[in-house]
């Protein structure tokens, strides 16, 4: 049963839907993961948060993970819309090629803020055609099963002419198709009434509920015109024409078909009708022939007879309408796209990273508050990740200046900091002690000695591996990634751990620092009340060990008039606007009295921790020297610290962890006795000890001369018990 | 991590007094100790040259140190260990010594207790033995130490031996009534699930009667250990399936077979085990079948069940599982219950048994009697409300055939009930997904990933 190291999947990867990741739980992530909930629930309409920690701090990873709890909160019972990932590349929204500090940016004519909407939009369309291709896949693939039950070969037919169409839905999305084609892709996969997207989402009336597939539609036309927008030139015209005519027309004509055959022939017969009738009742041919000849053009005149009369009127009027369709009209666009979205079931959630690369941020900062406030902080959920040096400018500023902008604009402003506590849990989760399998009591006693053995190790694990990263979660993971050997469990020796001098120096270390933190009233209350200021305890705590491992030879100066330098370190830890990376990359040794300490930071950071805070976090860190030099007194606070833990009914040190101290006791400090308060390493931190008082003290303690007494003894001892248990 | 050497079975030796049984402490580690023995051997043995400040001899030295400091300690368990573990009645002192051993280490929690609560505890122990044992009524604890002198050891292990023989001569003659140890044991897990209801944080203390039923073997110690938060679904659903009178030929891997220990089972464990695998059933249900069918009368007076109303609160599931394991090999054998999920596990040769003695919902019609007896005769009533019916597949052969019977459940579970069933792979499987048709594939090794991935295909299904 050997320890194994657990590679968790990073959190919205595909893997991470089989298998769970894992996060350093904090505060921040709890209250981000929170508010996230709340938002995708409908409880509240949006939030900005700005989110900041040390480089490596798992911002990023912090965000999507509590975009993950707030997608599978989405699963549950309670009506949810389903978050919808934008993320959006700081220096792509505040582009760093113009001049700093000039409010321009980005294409020419354009403005910085039009910029920034151009890549809201475009992020918004990747994200959201991204997410529904990914579902109108999964809606396929759900109904494949039921489709191959009722039919095999008509199931196989349906399949490839689904995949087909979502490949062409996929390609053509890109395309801004227009609203009629979408609606054919929906039409044809059957998606119309109940859309494509999972959804559990509260609808108010069955109509809402039958149209789910039509506001999809809606939804993502919208975007595709948006984001039509932005990609090329973009023109709309409309064209009205209102036209009133009449027209009078009376017309009178005596027409007969054949009238020019029929015309002559009738008047020639009716002349010699009356010609005949004439010359029969006359008897005088001639007055008869004359008479009929009169009668046939008389006849003719009648026949071709007609009138027409004609009025006509006619009004005119065109009306033509350009659309707006620049790039500056975004702003007015984008709040209604995100409330076509929401009416879709997906909630967006905007995520800018990397903006500690962006210039000049806290300045630029400000220019985009006064133009995209109510949009980032009301309408849409928005979370800006920044490095540390943003967090403390901003700190700096709201506690120096009524009310500054950005105070309203980030409704939470989260630094990630963690306990120890939290970092315990998570390597526990990480790096994990197998159960055994269902056995008795008694098969456990006889159970493989590795595994017995394993258990001991166990628990001092997260304890060195803590103290190796200084609670920083990237060094951990890289602390945990040199733990792992080939077949993905420890590779350490059983037992190494518990006895080696090396791994007893974290241990220790690691110990002093969670016991001045949790025992020191003081500083529990501090923490209680500003939780963000255990970033500066953790700084401050660790400086030791860190001059330790950078200049191990150097004494440690805890007297009263060298707190400057770890102000002047602390300082340098925030990494300020000011202070270039070079200063910041010097961190191990720049604690107090180095030779190696970068140079002092100006004045006006140096306000940026408190003479108060900076004398409090001396005191405490002289209590961390004082217990590393006082090994008895250590080792007896540790175990009245413990009893308390178990009376508070919190977790206790584990017993093998205090086993570890007592087999071992030694002072990693030495008090210089001719200076109070200063301080030098008795050991390296390889175990090497390093002062001839720590030499003397390892063989006091081990008598090296007399191993061999020992071991024979061990030996005898040994076989004694073998006796007793024939 | 890297393994020791393994120790030889029935022996008692430094890495089960140390890392097994936490009688003494685990560091230096005897491990790293024994590794440096050898080296030391081996440089003498070819004539190289040992540093002197090689830090590996402090090691040595520290160990002996610890030893000498502990012989005490060591003299004291070793003949408690002895006298717990006599109510073997069979195998070698070593064996009896190590299972009385570690049944006191793990009844008391040596693995978080230093040497003043163990030497405590021990002198507990010896009360109670002396409280039992009418020979031993006037034993006191040998507390041996090893001093500087050259035949210390010699004379430690000279009285040691004395007093083993005397133990041993002691209780060759007492009768351990196991029957009655284990009535005690279950009487005194009720008593405790009375006054604290089922809390998975609180740790207790054994009896005597624990002790020796840990030591023979027996339960309530085999599922229920002395510390409710560490027995596993596997062993917790054995709990349910014996204490229902399923008639299941072996239940839980590695553990004596179940009709053997099924009699001294009391009935209401069922709903305890049911309790702590998560499954809620409503407290009218339970009155009205439950205890009917269990009998629950005969084994708690219905007062105290009245305390135990916690029984059926607690949040509700998000997947009820019926969950049907491979057996010996299963992923599943390490699993302990996860909040917020219900799961239940099986075997393909016990799955239709256990299901048969499952509580169900009240139902109305008189031949819906509200338990499987007869599946045909039951189908209509769902079963503990399952919601997924999991199947363990292996990953790297052909699909086992379900038995006929297995298969009519399937069938009837998903058709009739509409119980989505999933198949689960413990690594990415070989075989083509068209083998299981329509089944959503879960591929876990451990509970948590199980539980993720089930939700996620319920909140499929819910959104179809």
């Amino acid at each position: 049963m050997p320890i194994t190291i657990y590679e968790a999947p990073e959190p919205l990867t595909e893997a991470s839907f089989n298998s769970a990741p894992r996060l350093i739980a904090s505060d921040a992530s709890r209250q981000l993961a929170h508010d996230l909930v709340r938002y995708c629930r409908d409880e509240i309409s949006g939030r900005s948060f700005l989110v900041s920690g040390h480089r490596g701090a798992g911002k990023t990873v912090l965000v999507a993970y509590a975009l993950q709890e707030a997608l599978s909160a989405s699963y549950g019972e309670t009506p949810s819309l389903q978050p919808l990932f934008i993320p959006l590349h700081g220096p792509n929204l505040l582009p760093n090629f113009k001049p700093p500090g000039k409010w321009r940016a980005g294409k020419e004519g354009d403005s910085e803020v039009q910029t920034a909407l151009k890549q809201i939009t475009l992020g918004l369309h990747r994200a959201l055609a991204k997410e529904m291709v990914r579902s109108f896949r999964e809606r396929i693939a759900e109904q494949v099963g039921l489709r191959f039950r009722q039919n095999k070969l008509r199931g196989e037919r349906w399949l490839n002419n689904a995949v087909e169409l979502a490949a062409q839905l996929e390609v053509e999305l890109y395309e801004c198709p227009a609203p009629s084609r979408l609606r054919e892709f929906w039409a044809r996969a059957g998606f119309l009434n109940t859309g494509a997207l999972r959804r559990k989402q509260q609808f108010r009336d069955p109509v809402s509920a039958a149209e789910a597939g039509l506001r999809e539609l809606v939804a993502l036309s919208g975007a595709c015109e948006a984001y039509r927008r932005i990609s090329g030139t973009f023109t709309q015209e409309e064209k009205r024409l209102d036209a009133d005519e009449s027209k009078t027309e009376r017309s009178t004509s005596a027409s007969t078909p054949g009238k020019e055959v029929y015309g002559p022939l009738f008047s020639v017969l009716t002349g010699a009708l009356v010609g005949a009738g004439l010359n029969a009742s006359t008897a005088d041919p001639y007055t008869a022939t004359i008479a009929g000849i009169l009668t046939a053009i008389a006849s003719a005149a009648v026949m071709k007879y007609s009138n027409t009369r004609s009025r006509a009127r006619s009004v005119s009027r065109q009306y033509t309408f350009l659309y707006d369709l620049s790039v500056a009209t975004l702003d007015r666009l984008l709040p209604l796209l995100v409330e076509r979205v929401r009416a879709a079931g997906l909630a967006p959630v905007f995520v800018v990273d990397e903006l500690d690369k962006v210039d000049d941020l806290s300045k630029r900062m400000i220019g985009m508050v006064d133009h995209l406030k109510k949009f980032v902080a009301e309408n849409a959920f928005f979370v800006f990740i920044t490095d540390r040096s943003y967090y403390e400018s901003f700190r700096y500023r709201v506690a120096t200046e009524p009310f500054p902008p950005e105070h309203t604009y980030f409704g939470r402003q989260l630094y990630i900091v963690f306990r120890p506590r939290e970092f315990h849990a998570y390597v526990k989760s990480i790096v994990e002690l197998p159960t055994p399998n269902a056995q008795t009591t008694n098969s456990s006693a006889a159970a493989s000695s590795s595994a017995a053995a394993d258990a001991a190790d166990y628990p001092l694990l997260s304890y060195i591996l803590l103290h190796r990263s200084r609670m920083h979660p990237i060094d951990l993971r890289r602390e945990i990634g040199t733990l792992r050997g080939a077949d993905g469990n420890v590779k350490l020796r059983s037992g190494l751990v518990r006895t080696s001098r090396a791994f007893q120096f974290d241990l220790r270390i690691q110990l002093a620092i969670e016991h001045v933190l949790n025992s020191n009233e003081d500083l529990a209350n501090m923490l209680e009340q500003d939780p963000e200021f255990r970033r500066l305890t953790n700084d401050a705590f660790y400086s030791l060990s860190r001059q330790w491992l950078a200049t191990p030879e150097d004494w440690v100066d805890m007297r009263p008039h060298a707190s400057h330098a770890l102000r002047h370190y602390l300082v340098n830890r925030m990494g300020s606007d000011r202070l270039t990376s070079a200063a910041l990359a010097t961190a191990p040794s720049s604690t107090q009295h180095s030779a190696a300490s970068p140079a002092p930071p100006a004045p006006l950071d140096l306000e940026r921790v408190s003479p108060t805070d900076n004398q409090f976090l001396f005191e405490c860190l002289r209590d961390i020297a004082e217990l590393l030099a006082s090994d008895a007194a250590f080792r007896d606070q540790l175990k009245r610290w413990n009893a308390k833990l178990e009376v508070n009914d919190e977790k206790r040190i584990p017993q093998p962890v205090l086993d570890a101290l007592d087999a071992m006791p030694f002072d990693l400090l030495q008090r210089d006795l001719a200076e109070p308060g200063r301080y030098q390493w008795n050991f390296y931190s390889s175990g090497r000890p390093r002062t001839p008082v720590a030499r003397q003290r390892v063989n006091l303690i081990g008598e090296h001369a007399g191993w061999p007494a020992s071991m024979q003894f061990i030996r005898d001892f040994g076989l004694a018990l073998d006796e007793l248990s024939p | 991590m890297t393994s020791p050497t393994a120790s030889a079975p029935g022996k008692v030796n430094f890495l089960q007094l140390a890392d097994q049984c936490r009688v003494i402490k685990t560091s230096p580690a005897w491990t790293e100790v024994e590794r440096t023995l050898q080296w030391i051997e081996e440089s003498r043995r070819t004539n190289k040259e040992i540093d002197p400040a090689d830090e590996r001899l402090d090691y040595v030295n520290r160990f002996s140190k610890l030893l000498r400091e502990s012989a005490p300690l060591i003299s004291n368990a070793l003949c408690c260990g002895a006298i717990v573990g006599a109510c073997l009645k069979t195998g070698s002192r070593g064996v009896r010594v190590l299972n009385g051993l570690s049944a006191i280490s793990h009844g008391f929690h040596f693995v978080e207790a230093d040497s003043g609560t163990i030497a405590q505890n021990l002198e507990q122990v010896r009360v109670m033995l002396a409280g039992e044992i009418p020979k031993l009524k006037d034993w006191s604890l040998p507390n041996l130490s090893i001093d500087e002198k050259p035949d210390s050891i010699a004379s430690w292990t000279r009285v040691m031996h004395e007093n083993l023989d005397a133990i041993d001569l002691a209780v060759a003659d007492f009768t351990f009534d196991m029957p009655k140890y284990q009535q005690q044991a279950w009487s005194v897990w009720n008593e405790r699930f009375n006054r604290l209801g089922f809390s998975r944080t609180v740790t207790f203390q054994a009896t005597l009667a624990e002790l020796f039923c840990a030591a023979a073997d027996v339960p309530p110690t085999f599922a229920l250990r002395f510390d409710l938060n560490v027995a596993t679904i596997v062993e917790w659903s054995a709990m349910v399936a014996v204490a229902s009178n399923a008639d299941i030929p072996d239940g839980v891997p590695g553990s004596p077979p179940l009709p053997a220990i099924a009699s001294s089972m009391p009935k209401w464990a069922a709903a305890i085990a049911l309790h702590a695998l998560g499954f809620r059933i409503s407290f009218d249900d339970f009155m009205a079948r439950v205890h009917t069918r269990l009998n629950l009368h005969s084994d708690i007076p219905s007062t105290a069940l009245d305390k135990w109303k916690w029984l059926f609160s607690g949040p509700p599931s998000r997947a009820s599982v019926l969950l049907i394991t491979l057996g010996a090999n299963s992923v599943v054998n390490g699993w302990r219950p996860l909040e917020g999920f219900s799961i239940l596990a099986t075997t393909q040769a016990t799955c239709t048994k256990t299901v048969q003695v499952l509580p169900r919902r009240i139902s109305d019609d008189a031949d819906l009697v509200g338990w499987i007896g007869d599946v045909k005769a039951n189908i209509a009533v769902l079963p503990l409300s399952l919601t997924h019916l999991a199947i363990e597949m292996p990953s790297t052969s052909m699909p086992p055939t379900l038995s006929n019977e297995v298969s009519d459940l399937v069938t009837t579970l998903r058709n009739v009930h509409n119980v989505n069933v999933v198949r689960l792979f413990a690594q990415s499987p070989t075989v083509s997904p068209a083998d299981y048709g329509s089944d959503t594939f879960i591929i876990a090794k451990d509970v948590h990933d199980f539980a993720s991935q089930l939700q996620r295909s319920s909140s499929r299904s819910a959104a179809r």
